[in-house]
C-alpha cells in the first residue's frame, strides 16, 4: 500500500488541530488574562525501510534505504506568557498583574525563554492569582476580573474564591469594595485612614500571589484558570524581591496577537489545502493501478 | 464535526451580546443617572485530550495532554457605579447626589411579601405628585410617579404652593411664598443609602435598581446618616438644582464598539476559513 497516503491524511488533521488552536486564540482576544496557546506539531516516530527480497535473503544482505517517518500529530499546546497589556477600567474590584521577575544571570528573551550553555531551556517565573474551587483546590488565574458576592467574599467571574497568605477567603466586611485600597504587593487598605485590612486574627489581609517558576507546567481548565498536575503542589508565595506589581482598577488584556494569528490561521489553512492535494495525487495513483495495470 | 467552527460561533454570540451592551450605553448617553454596565469574557471551558506515557518526549514543554478550548463566552456584567458628571438646572426639585449614595423610592410593584416593592435610584429628576383624598399636600415623587422616602421611611410631604430648599445634607426646608416673613419650615429629610455591594442590585429599567429576594438589604446597602461621625469619609452630599448626568463616556463605548466589531471580524473569517476547509474534505475525491 501507498505509505504516503496516511502520511497526508494525518497532516490534513495536524492542520485542523492548528486552525481550531488560532481560532480558540481569536476568539479570546477581548478576554482579560487570556495567554495565547501555540500548537505544536511532532512527526510520527522514525521507522528504518529496507529493501525486502535482496541478495539471498539472509539479514547480513538485507538492503538499508533509510529512515521515514509516516506522518504528523498535533502534540501539545504550550501558551505564551508574554505580558498582557494593562488596561484601565476605574472599577475597584478589578484587580492586574505585572510580573517581570528576574532570575539572577539569566537573560530572557521577549518571549521569555532562556537557553543555557547546555542547551537547557529556562522559562520566566510568572505571578497569578490564587482562587479557590468548592473543594479549596487551588487554581491560578490572571483574570483579575473579580467581583464581591452577597457573603462579601472578593470572587471571579465564575465564581471561585480569591484567597489570601493563609489560603484563606477574603471577605469585605462592613464596607464597599470601593473603600478598600489595594498597594502594589496587593495588601489591602482602608481607602479613608489608609490603615491595613485586618482578619479574623488581626492580620493584614494580602492576596496570595503565586509564583510558578515553570509557567508551562500549568494546565489550562478553561474560565480563565489554570491547575497543577498535581493539586497538592503549592507554588511559593511572591518573594519580597520579585518584580511584580499589583493594579486595582486595571485588569490585563488578552497577549493574542491579532496579526500573528491571522497569518498563522491563512498558513494553516494552505497547508491544510496542500495535504489534500497529495492525498488526492495518490488517489490518482491508485486509480491507475486499480483501472489501468489489471487491464488485459 | 469542525472544532473551529464552533468556537466562532460561541465567540460571536458573547460578541453580539456585548455589542448590545454597548448600543444601550450609548443610547443612554444623555439619561440623567444612568450607570453604565460593562461585560467581560472568560473562556468557555477547556477539555484535554488524554495522551498515554509514551507522549512524554524530550523537547516537550507541557505536562502530558493536549488542551482545546472552545471559543469565549460573556461572564459577567458589572455595573460601574462611577460619579456622573453634574448639570445645574434652574428646576428646585431637580436633586444630585455627589458621592456613593443612592435615593430611596417606593415603588408601585409589590413583592412576593405583599409589600411594595423598595427600589434606589441615582436620577434625582423629582416632581410633586398629588394623593388622592388629600388635597393640602403634595408628595415628592420621582419622574415615574414613585414615593421618594424621608429618613423616617414616610414620603415627603409638602403643604401646597410651598417653595423648597434642600440641603447638602438632604434636609428639606419649606417655605410659603405668600408669606415670606415666616420661619421656614422643617419637612423631614431625604433618605440616603450607600451602595455596598452594588454588584447584588438589579437593574429594573426606568433608571431605578431593586435587591433580588433571596439576598439581605443589609448585604446590599447601608443607611446614611449625614451627621454620624463616620460621615465625612464617605463624602456624599446632595445638590439642589442640580442634575447628574449619564456616566457614559462616548468616547469609551465608541473604542469598545470598534474593538468588538473587529474581534467580530476576525470570528467571521475564521468561520470562512473553517468553512473552505470543509469544502477541500468534501472535494477530496473530486
Amino acid at each position: 500500500m501507498l505509505r504516503g497516503l496516511g502520511t497526508a491524511a494525518a497532516g490534513m488533521i495536524s492542520q485542523q488541530r492548528k486552525h481550531d488552536t488560532i481560532t480558540n486564540n481569536i476568539a479570546n482576544i477581548n478576554t482579560p488574562g487570556y495567554k495565547q496557546g501555540n500548537s505544536v506539531n511532532r512527526s510520527f516516530p522514525e521507522m528504518l525501510i529496507a529493501l525486502s527480497g535482496g541478495g539471498n535473503g539472509t539479514n547480513n544482505d538485507v538492503k538499508q534505504i533509510g529512515r521515514l517517518n509516516t506522518g504528523v500529530f498535533a502534540e501539545e499546546e504550550p501558551f505564551t506568557f508574554v505580558q498582557g497589556e494593562l488596561y484601565e477600567t476605574k472599577n475597584p474590584s478589578d484587580f492586574a498583574i505585572a510580573s517581570f521577575i528576574e532570575v539572577p544571570g539569566v537573560q530572557f528573551d521577549a518571549s521569555g525563554k532562556a537557553v543555557q550553555e547546555d542547551g537547557t531551556k529556562i522559562f520566566r517565573p510568572q505571578a497569578f492569582f490564587t482562587v479557590a474551587d468548592a473543594n479549596n483546590e487551588l487554581r491560578f488565574t490572571r483574570n483579575g476580573k473579580f467581583t464581591v458576592d452577597s457573603a462579601g467574599q472578593l470572587v471571579t467571574g465564575d465564581g471561585l474564591r480569591v484567597v489570601d497568605q493563609n489560603m484563606q477567603p477574603i471577605v469585605i466586611q462592613g464596607r464597599s469594595i470601593s473603600e478598600v485600597k489595594a498597594n502594589e504587593r496587593g495588601q489591602l487598605f482602608s481607602a479613608f485612614t489608609g490603615e491595613p485590612i485586618l482578619n479574623a486574627a488581626g492580620q493584614a489581609v494580602q492576596l496570595r500571589i503565586s509564583v510558578l517558576d515553570n509557567p508551562n507546567d500549568l494546565i489550562r481548565e478553561g474560565n480563565g484558570n489554570f491547575r497543577l498536575a498535581n493539586a497538592d503542589d503549592i507554588p511559593e508565595e511572591l518573594g519580597a524581591n520579585d518584580r511584580v506589581q499589583v493594579s486595582q482598577g486595571f485588569i490585563e488584556r488578552s497577549n493574542v496577537d491579532a496579526n500573528q494569528s491571522m497569518v498563522d490561521m491563512m498558513a494553516a489553512l494552505r497547508a491544510y489545502e496542500a495535504n489534500q492535494k497529495v492525498v488526492q495525487f495518490y488517489d490518482r495513483s491508485l486509480e491507475k493501478l486499480v483501472n489501468e495495470v489489471g487491464r488485459v | 464535526m469542525n472544532h473551529s467552527l464552533i468556537t466562532s460561533k460561541v465567540s460571536m454570540n458573547a460578541l453580539q451580546q456585548k455589542l448590545d451592551m454597548i448600543a444601550n450605553n450609548i443610547s443612554n448617553v444623555n439619561t440623567n443617572g444612568f450607570k453604565r454596565r460593562e461585560a467581560t469574557f472568560q473562556d468557555v471551558l477547556t477539555n484535554v485530550k488524554a495522551q498515554p506515557e509514551g507522549f512524554m518526549q524530550p523537547g516537550r514543554l507541557t505536562p502530558r495532554g493536549l488542551t482545546v478550548g472552545w471559543g469565549a463566552k460573556l461572564s459577567q456584567t458589572q455595573v460601574d457605579l462611577s460619579q456622573g458628571s453634574i448639570k445645574p438646572t434652574d428646576r428646585p426639585l431637580d436633586v444630585a447626589i455627589e458621592g456613593d449614595g443612592l435615593f430611596e423610592v417606593v415603588t408601585d410593584q409589590v413583592g412576593t411579601d405583599g409589600q411594595p416593592v423598595i427600589a434606589y435610584t441615582r436620577d434625582g429628576n423629582f416632581q410633586f405628585t398629588g394623593i388622592p383624598g388629600d388635597n393640602q399636600r403634595m408628595f415628592l415623587t420621582t419622574s415615574q410617579g414613585y414615593l421618594v422616602r424621608g429618613e423616617n421611611d414616610q414620603p415627603i410631604a409638602v403643604p401646597n404652593g410651598y417653595q423648597v430648599e434642600i440641603n447638602e445634607t438632604g434636609r428639606i426646608m419649606a417655605r410659603d411664598p405668600l408669606n415670606p416673613n415666616a420661619p421656614s419650615q422643617k419637612l423631614g429629610q431625604l433618605k440616603l443609602v450607600r451602595a455596598v455591594r452594588p454588584q447584588l442590585m438589579i437593574s429594573n429599567g426606568n433608571n431605578i435598581y431593586t435587591i433580588p429576594d433571596n439576598v439581605n438589604r443589609q448585604d446590599v446597602v447601608a443607611n446614611y446618616n449625614a451627621n454620624a461621625p463616620e460621615a465625612d469619609q464617605y463624602k456624599i452630599s446632595v445638590r439642589q438644582y442640580h442634575l447628574e448626568e449619564s456616566n457614559v463616556n462616548l468616547a469609551d463605548e465608541m473604542t469598545e464598539l470598534m474593538q468588538v466589531q473587529r474581534a467580530y471580524q476576525l470570528n467571521a473569517r475564521a468561520i470562512t476559513s473553517s468553512d473552505t476547509m470543509m469544502g477541500l474534505v468534501n472535494n477530496l475525491r473530486g
